[in-house]
């Protein structure tokens, strides 16, 4: 039995650099997320416990309200360096094959240092930061516009 | 304080925010101005800081790979974010209920572990591959940094210290908004020297959350 060149294959190139990023960036999510469980006091839980609620329940009324807030930074940091990921691009795939994995910033270096169109990259990264900054602009806004909803 | 000092202080505050501004923004700003210049103004030595702009590099945007690069990009992000909330969430929520024994340093080794072995992988593969690598690939710009940072770490450490103070002063900002004024006010009864009444309770927080940012 034979794997697949993950990294090679058409079909796995881009599923691979997702598994890897979301690989070493789990744990900073998780640390996020249980600082963030350590503030809830346990009161709340206990009380929803006693009135009937279930575990499911207490983790879908209870928990995720109070750590919505850092979800949302974190799943911004998360987006945010995602799309900025260069090294897993470059040592994995190198764009390839073909430009199946090539991300913005990826080709951007590409037409700066390799085809030498320095202006034309410049272009690239500028609207690549004013469409992540308009989607990280989005998330706060829904972030506040929840708060003043509850 | 008199009205003159007051004024002074006022305009040491706008003179400080103008110059962090442009710190923070010059990149930016160069990176802004070579996207309306040809390429062969770019490469004029010295550049020219007036010029008439050309909107070429935009037009040509949509009629090159940029959309599918940004589709990749978009495809990426939103998937490993997913990923890590999905994952991240119920491990988090699973440590913080469990009463056992040597949580808190399980708390402490999974984040500190799983990150560090990627980080020392990441560059260990960067190593390996950029010496395996087609000449192609070798002889790109940056690919002698990497090899020189995977080697010696000193170009790691750099990159982790910016990296994780820029995060640190982010989510230190968080604190200082949650409470401005609270501490250094309670200093300033006691009778604490000016410039400590925010440099004493501030900069351990600042410490606590650096050490943590990475």
């Amino acid at each position: 039995m034979t794997f697949p060149s993950l990294t090679s294959s058409v079909d796995f190139a881009l599923i691979s650099i997702i598994v890897a990023d979301t690989w070493e960036w789990l744990p900073f999510t998780f640390l996020m997320v249980l600082a963030a469980l350590q503030t809830i006091p346990d009161e709340f839980s206990e009380a929803a416990l006693v009135d009937g609620a279930s575990r499911i329940q207490i983790f879908y009324y209870v928990t995720l309200p109070f750590i919505a807030p850092i979800l949302l930074v974190s799943a911004m940091f998360r987006l945010i360096d995602s799309v900025k990921a260069f090294p897993l691009i470059f040592l994995l795939t190198g764009g390839g094959p073909g430009s199946l994995t090539e991300v913005t910033n990826y080709y951007a270096y590409l037409l700066a240092f390799d085809t030498n169109e320095i202006g034309y990259s410049s272009a690239v990264t500028v609207v690549m930061l004013l469409l992540v900054a308009s989607i990280s602009l989005g998330l706060v806004w829904m972030g506040h516009r929840r708060e003043a909803v509850s | 304080m008199s009205p003159t000092s007051i004024r002074r202080a006022g305009l040491a505050r706008h003179a400080a925010i103008v110059l962090t501004l442009i710190v923070l923004l010059l990149p930016f700003l160069w990176l802004l101005q070579m996207s309306f210049k040809s390429n062969d103004l770019i490469l004029q030595f010295p550049p020219p800081l007036i010029f008439t702009p050309t909107l070429e590099n935009y037009t040509s945007l949509w009629q090159s790979a940029f959309s599918s690069s940004f589709v990749n990009s978009l495809l990426s992000a939103s998937f490993s974010t997913g990923l890590a909330l999905l994952f991240g969430v119920p491990a988090a929520y699973a440590l913080s209920k469990w009463a056992g024994r040597g949580k808190r340093a399980l708390s402490f080794a999974i984040p500190g572990d799983a990150h560090g072995a990627a980080d020392r992988l990441h560059y260990s593969l960067f190593s390996v591959l950029s010496l395996d690598r087609p000449a192609r690939h070798r002889d790109r710009p940056g690919a002698d940094l990497y090899q020189l940072q995977s080697s010696t770490g000193d170009l790691d450490d750099a990159a982790v210290l910016r990296d994780g103070a820029g995060l640190a002063g982010g989510s230190s900002i968080g604190r200082w908004r949650a409470d401005p004024h609270g501490v250094p006010e309670d200093r300033a009864a006691d009778g604490g020297a000016r410039h400590r009444r925010h440099r004493d309770p501030l900069l351990p927080l600042c410490l606590e959350r650096f050490s943590s940012s990475r």
